[in-house]
Parts: C-alpha cells; structure tokens; sequence
C-alpha cells in the first residue's frame, strides 16, 4: 500500500494511503481528542472535538472526515481549535450530571477523561436537563443511565452498521432528541441480540452491563465471555456453538478437544457450570451447551482434529500416573503427546474412574467411556488395570522420572455417628460402582437416600430403575436450594421418587446389625462449623420411616491414609502447593484427590495443569496448548433473528434443526472482544511520536 | 442519518413592526432552531439549546453581565462549525441581530427592561382602574388565582403570582388590563368599588410617571 508522508504540528508521520487524518495521528502517536469517532465505526464529525487546522485551507475541520493527503501540514492545537473544542465539550457537559463519583464509569469514562486532557470543568454554560433521557428503560442485562448520554451515537452506529441489527436509534419527542431503541419499545421487543457491543462503545456511562452479569474478577477478555470464563477447562465454548450452528460439526469437535479430552462423556454428563454462567440466563433460559457439545460429537464425521494434534518425539522420560479416571487419563495423554513415556496404574478393571464406576450407566453408557479411552491411549499410553498401588515407593524404586497421583476421592463420607457397619447401609460411591459392576446386594422394597446432590439422585434413580418400589431422598437443603441439578429433580420426581426436603436424620434404631428405623426431624437451617454439623430444628416434627436400604451420599474422600508415603490434609486430602506438588519430590496430584468431589471437567483441568507442571519439572515449556482448529476472523455483522429474545431453550435435540435452533440463540459474547478499545489520552502509546527520518 | 432539518423553517426578523422586540424574536427563532435539531452534531444539538436557555434568562430578567459575549462565542462557533446549514443560518441571523440591535440587547440584559414590553420579566401586568367595571371575567380566567376582586369592585393583579399567560387580557371586554414596565402606576392595594378613584389623583400619577422617567 502507497505510504503518505504528512506534518502534523512539526512531526513528520507515514500514514496508510485512505486512512483518515485523525487515525493516522493516533497511530503515530500523536493524540487529537475525539468522542463520536470510533475506529470500527464511519466518522460523522460531529462532536467536534477532532478540530485541527490544515494549510491552505480557511475553516477548522474535523480530522475524522478527512482523508490524508501527501504533503498536509496540519496544526491540531491552533488556538482557534482550542476554542472549538471547549466549547463543544463545554455545550456536551452542559445537559451531562456533574455527579461523576456515583457513576460505575468513574476514572473509566472516556468523557472524563477528556475534560481532564482539555481542563474542562462544569462551566460558565447553563445548565441543561432533558426531559426524554427519563424514556429508556434498564432491563436484566443493560443498565441505561440516560441522563449521561452524550449523544455521540456511536451504539446506534455500531448496532446499525457493525451489527447490521438497527435496534437503536436517535428519536426525537417534543422537540427534543434522545438515543432509546425504535419505537421506545423494550430491548426484548426489538431486534436485539444482547451482543453488548453498544454497551463496549459507549464512552460515557449511559450504556452499561448490569453489574454481576460479568465476573468482576477475571482478566476482562476472559470475563466478558462467561461460559468460557466458568468451563473450569476454559473451552471456546462460543466458537463451537458457532460451528454447531453452521452445521460444521468436525470443526466444533476440533474447538472442544483443544481443551477437553472426554468431549463425548461431557456432552452426556457435565456439570456444565458453562450453562450458569451463560449471559442468556438474564434473558430466558441458559443455552445447552452441553447437549450442544453432545451433538457435535456424534455428528462428527470427519475427526478433522486428528489431523493437527502435536505430537512430540519421545523424550525417554517416565512418568506414571496413579488412577486412570478424567484426571489421570487426561495427564496421560497430553505428557505422551509431549514425548514421555506414560504409564497409568488403575486399581480397577476398566479405566475411567468415575466415567466407568461412578455415573450411572443410563446416564452414559459404557460403550461412550470404552471408546473416548481407546482414542486417548492411541496416543500410546500404558494403562495397566486391576493394578492397585499402595505407596509411592513402590514406583519410587521403579525409576519414575515423575509420578502423579490421581486416585480421586473413592471412599465414601457419612456424617460421624453413622459410622457403623450396618449391613444395609451403603456408601453411594460404593452403591455406584457396584450398580456399574454389576454386584449390588439385594436392596429390598424401600430404599432411602440421604443427601440431596447429584450423587444422591443417581443413586436413588439407579434403585427407581432396577425396580425398587419406594425410593426417597432425604435432603438438609430447601427444594429451592438443592445442590442437585434441576433437571435430576425433575427427572426424579417424574419417577415417583420421593424427596423430603428440610430434614434430618436424628438418630437410627438398629436391630440384628441392619440400620432399620430412622428418626427425622424437619429443620428450619443448618451449618457446618468446626464443631461439626449445627441444625436449627422445628420443634414437633419428628417422624420415624423404616428402610430396607439406606444409601448415604453425604460426601466422598479420598481412599488415602499416612502409609501411602505422602503429606496429607484433611485427614486424607493430598497436599499440594499452588504447582500441585507434593512434599515428596518429583511427586504432584490431580483431580479429586487434593480438593475432594467438584465434576469430571474440572478434573480434567486439573489433568491438564498436571501435564504442563510436570513437563515443566521435567524441563519442558510446559506448553500443551494446540489450535485444532485455525480461527476464521468472526463476521461482526450478525444481523436480526425474528423474536430473538423470545427463542425457547430446547434440551434435547432429535436432529441438525433442533442442533441449529438451540445454538442460534447463543449472545456471541465473544464477538464484543473484536471491537477496537479506545485509548485514553494518558495511554503509554501517546508518548513519543513515531515520527518518520528522512 | 442525514439531517433534513432546513433554514426555510426559521422565521424572519420584521424590521419594520415597532411592537416587536429582538430579544423575543431570537428567543423564538432558537427554540424552533432546538427542536429542529437532529441531535447528530454538538454545535446544533446542544449549542442552539443553550443559546435559547441564555435568551430565555435574558427575557425572564435573569441575564448575567457577560451573556452577550458568551452568545457571541456560542453563537460563532455554531456558525462556523456546525454541520447543517439550518443552525449556521439561525446563529448567523441572530448574531447579526445582536449586532445591529446592541443597544436593545444591552437594555435588556444590564437594565432588566424591553423597549415594546414584550419580554415577560420585564413587565408587570395591572388593571388600569379607570377602565375596569368590575365585570369579574379575568378573576375567573386566571389560571394562578392571582387577581383578587369581586361584582363591582375593580379588580387587582397580584404580581406575585401572576405567570403571565395573559389570559385576563384577552378576555377582559374593556381592554383594561394592560403592561407596566419599570414604571409602576399607582394602582389601589386591595379591589375597591368601580369609580371610587379620581380622575385627579391619576393625573397626577400620570405626571409622577413623567418626571420619573426623565430622571433615568
């Protein structure tokens, strides 16, 4: 592309042939003040601030509008500039509130920042209040502050023109104009899609993100896209449901292996705390995205990520990994990628750990599980199964250059006094992996569950279904405040599964070594201290059922003790520093076995870190980052959607359609990141010149 | 977003009607200049907006010493730069304005007064009690409740309350409410019955008024 070479107040800069003077000033360094001017936006030159002075030519005019031209000799701090400018700003902050400190953009306002640069203050001017700016209306994801609209109508062009969806609009009522959306209406009304793009362009806080939408807590690019920021493995979640929508089934496949080595299992059974922090959630219902992740998967024809996988020369390292659930198979794989010889011991049968052992088979069948770890052990990893390891020392001795524990949290926790071996009284872990083997006792008519998560359902459903007549669930918490999904109380419900919410278990009668009658008390709270367990009990509600089982799902810990060889916390919790290491050298932990039950994804985070502190340890980069698949740049241009607002989650999908309806709903969060950040005039960038020498 | 607003919409200064004042008629011209405004560029949306509110204080008797040089300012600024033809035109017809009538504008800023009485906060309004017979029908009119009275007595405006709407002085048959500028007739502080005022008494108001007048 041609250069131009221009003076601006005595510098000489290159600038793009095209490009307007003022955005070749920024670049080079040379800042001009300007407001409605937004880099991925057309210049209207109309809030003035962006005077500057050309030679030869008798009137100011606004750098934006102009296109640079060899030879221009520019003075952007003429006095006559000077005048313009204050008087614009001046004229803007006549009708804007002075009460800056109350205003979520204070010290990021880029109308503040301004009058810092001129050394503007409220001023000789009258003041000015509007009567429409009262018309726009806050709703659960955009807070509108009207009263602090500039009018510089850079959302209504960034909606209009970048978005091609024209929800805002300049309107005018009684001689007064004002930015709302067409018609008034509610943001739900219009064409909205919720992108938030009006919110990132606008520079003062008129337009703002309803607080708690976004984490205030991560790094902005991380945070404005909530399902990725919450997928404890960071997953380009809305990369894929872009694909899913595009029908490109193997290219979202490729997005979620980038992060995720059990992508089939997920889509059946994830936590998908995604779903919680999906923006959506405001609007109607979350997207379903894990069903979204299932759908890619068994529609994935190509397997296209195989293509790009690294894959490393062996190193001649060793490295074993203790337990072949999500967090050691996932260690696994990527440390064989990066060249180790990896060698997994698993105490069971099969590999897979909770995958195989734990989550019910009408939940995820076992074909899903078998076959996800035949594709990760393609990768050459030696899985030795029915190969219980009772202390590190015994691969110590073996010559390990690492070794990884990741045995998971197998043993089950019930609250102190029930400790008994009572013969009918089963730990939901065990209860699980028996149902998965196949050797459950007899249960008996009545099977009673206490515990209210995840665990306690599948457990209770499991009974349900092997044809147990009564089934119930006793829970501390509220309905309301149930830990399990609601899609598992639902589901149970349906199945004629009792659930007695807000009550306790007092006390159990035993009689011939069985537990037989059990005492409940309704509660009005409860809380864990270091005492123990504290209950706020509702006087004359005891109750007394009998129970021909009794399954407690109150908790799992590791199956660990001081002859492992290892420190311990929590009685049986590995302990770890921040790089998951443990006091033995050479020695790290993953997955459940150092933070206790959380999901099969956050195991495989955890699996991953694992891989990148040992590789590390091992003197590697400790990179296992991989790009399955190249990033297209996104189309901004979204366009409109009939009743997008309206659109109704769908939970399962029968086909491509239902795949495509669902994923079309999505807000594209991350699109937002692809809008230019507008640099304060105090910005590193401004100053020095980059000035050309001739 | 092209603006449509057009210059062809401001009404025109008539020199040549001696009941007119300046000051009113800029007033009028920004007001229709404001709400033409597109809202796009600053110099209109807000400068014209602004100019009205300083003339508006102006015409209320609110002005402040250095207002004729903030309009100026505003006003060249608009005129230079603004983006649409309709508010250059308006600043250029009201600087102009400003510039032949300087001593009207002076009037009206430094001294509170209008030539024609057109202004509303530098007049009050009255009832002239030679004219006035009683009749009751400002009394009833005044949206302000601020003309006290009664069947036969002549009827008093409170100036404190009284908004100017001028109502009364449309409905009153006898054209006997009329606009006082810095100069006060003597008028009775409370209704008194029709003709209980002499015709001397007024003539010699009349004449205080005079003198009055030639002191300042």
């Amino acid at each position: 592309m041609k250069k131009i070479s221009l003076k601006i107040d005595g510098h000489v800069i290159e600038a793009k042939e095209g490009q307007s003077l003022l955005q070749a000033a920024l670049d080079a360094g040379i800042y001009i003040p300007h407001l409605c001017y937004h880099s991925d936006l057309t210049p209207l030159g109309n809030c003035k601030l962006c005077a500057v002075e050309i030679e030869g030519e008798s009137n100011i005019v606004q750098s934006c509008e102009i296109i640079v031209e060899d030879g221009m000799i520019v003075n952007t701090k003429s006095e006559a500039v000077k005048k313009l400018r204050m008087t614009a700003l001046e004229l803007m902050l006549a009708s804007h509130p002075k009460d800056c400190t109350s205003c979520d953009k204070y010290l990021n306002c880029e109308l503040q920042a301004l009058m810092q640069y001129m050394g503007v203050a409220h001023s000789r001017l009258r003041e000015i209040d509007k009567e429409n700016t009262r018309i726009a209306k806050s709703d659960n994801l955009i807070k509108k502050e009207m009263r602090r609209c500039i009018q510089c109508g850079r959302c209504v062009r960034v909606c209009e023109e970048l978005r091609g969806v024209k929800a805002l609009s300049i309107n005018k009522k009684d001689g007064e104009t004002y930015i709302n959306t067409k018609g008034d209406r509610p943001l739900t009304e219009t064409e909205c899609r919720f992108c938030g793009a009006c919110v990132e362009v606008c520079p003062t806080g008129a337009i703002q993100d309803v607080k708690g939408v976004f984490s205030s807590d991560a790094p902005r690019n991380m945070a404005l896209v909530p399902c990725k920021n919450e997928c404890p493995a960071h997953t380009d979640i809305p990369m894929y449901i872009r694909l899913v929508e595009q029908g490109r089934y193997s290219d979202a496949v490729s997005v979620i292996r980038e992060k995720l080595t059990f992508p089939h299992s997920l889509g059946c059974i994830c936590s998908h705390v995604c779903e919680s922090g999906c923006k959506r959630t405001h609007l109607n219902k979350p997207i379903a995205i894990r069903e979204i992740k299932r759908f890619a998967v068994e529609n994935d024809k190509n397997e296209t990520w195989r293509e790009r996988v690294f894959r490393n020369e062996p190193n001649g390292k060793k490295v074993a990994i203790i337990g072949g659930g999500p967090a050691g198979m996932t260690a696994a794989y990527y440390l064989t990628k990066k060249g180790y010889d990896t060698e997994v011991y698993e105490r069971q049968a099969l590999p897979g750990g909770i995958l195989s052992y734990g989550i019910p088979k009408y939940r995820l069948p076992q074909d899903i599980v078998d076959n996800e770890i035949e594709i990760l052990k393609e990768e050459g990893i030696k899985v030795y199964t029915n190969s219980s390891i009772e202390s590190v020392n015994e691969l110590k001795e073996k010559g390990y250059d690492a070794i990884l524990i990741a045995i998971g949290a197998t043993r089950g926790k019930r609250p102190p006094a029930y400790n008994k071996q009572w013969s009918n009284a089963l730990d939901a872990v065990d209860f699980c992996r028996m149902s998965c083997e196949g050797t459950l006792p007899k249960l008996g008519d009545t099977v009673t569950v206490y515990g209210g998560g995840n665990v306690g359902f599948d457990c209770a459903r499991t009974a349900k279904k092997l044809g147990v007549g009564t089934v119930r669930i006793i829970c501390m918490e509220a309905r309301d405040q149930m830990l399990a999904d609601r899609s598992e109380i639902t589901g149970a419900l349906e199945e004629n599964i009792e659930i007695l919410n807000s009550r306790a278990i007092l006390n159990i009668e035993e009689s011939g070594g069985k537990a037989d009658a059990l005492s409940l008390i309704g509660i009005k709270s409860f809380k864990f201290t270091a005492k123990g367990l504290e209950l706020d009990v509702e006087e004359g509600t005891d109750t007394k059922l009998t129970t021909d089982t009794l399954i407690f799902a109150t908790g799992q810990q590791p199956d660990l003790n001081e002859s492992f060889g290892i420190e311990l916390v929590r009685s049986s919790f590995v302990k770890t520093d921040e790089t998951m290491k443990t006091n033995v050298d050479g020695v790290f932990a993953a997955g459940d076995v150092i933070y206790g039950t959380k999901s099969v994804v956050a195991a495989i985070a955890s699996g991953r870190q694992a891989a990148m502190t040992i590789d590390k340890y091992l003197g590697g980069d400790g990179d296992i980052e991989e790009t399955l698949l190249e990033r297209e740049k996104l189309n901004p241009n979204i366009g409109t959607i009939e009743c997008f607002a309206k659109l109704e989650r769908i939970d399962c999908f029968k086909d491509t359609c239902d795949a495509n309806a669902e994923s079309i709903r999505c807000l594209q969060c991350d699109l937002r990141l692809d809008i230019q950040k507008v640099k304060y005039w105090v910005d590193p960038h401004f100053k020095a010149v980059k000035e050309v020498t001739k | 977003m092209i603006c449509e607003a057009n210059s062809a919409l401001l009404p025109s200064w008539d020199a040549s009607d001696t009941n007119a004042c300046v000051v009113d008629y800029c007033l009028k011209l920004m007001d229709i200049a404001r709400k033409e405004s597109c809202g796009k560029c600053v110099l209109c949306r807000e400068g014209t907006w602004q100019v009205y509110e300083i003339i508006k204080d102006i015409t209320k008797g609110n002005a402040q010493s250095e207002d004729f040089e903030l309009l100026l300012d505003v006003l060249g600024q608009i005129r230079k730069s603004a983006n649409c033809e309709m508010s250059r035109t308006a600043a250029c017809i009201c600087m102009d304005l400003m510039k032949t009538y300087e001593e009207e504008w002076d009037m009206h800023i430094r001294r509170k007064r209008c030539s024609n009485l057109v202004c509303k906060g530098t007049y009050t309004l009255y009832v002239d009690p030679q004219l006035c017979d009683g009749c009751g029908k400002c009394l009833e009119s005044c949206p302000q409740g601020a003309i006290a009275g009664g069947a036969g007595m002549i009827h008093v405006i409170n100036t404190d309350n009284c908004s100017k709407s001028m109502i009364c002085v449309s409905v009153c048959p006898k054209g006997a409410i009329k606009k006082a500028g810095a100069v006060k007739p003597k008028l009775p502080g409370e209704p008194v019955p029709v003709g209980s005022l002499s015709q001397t008494e007024d003539s010699q108001e009349g004449e205080t008024t005079r003198r009055r007048r030639r002191r300042t």
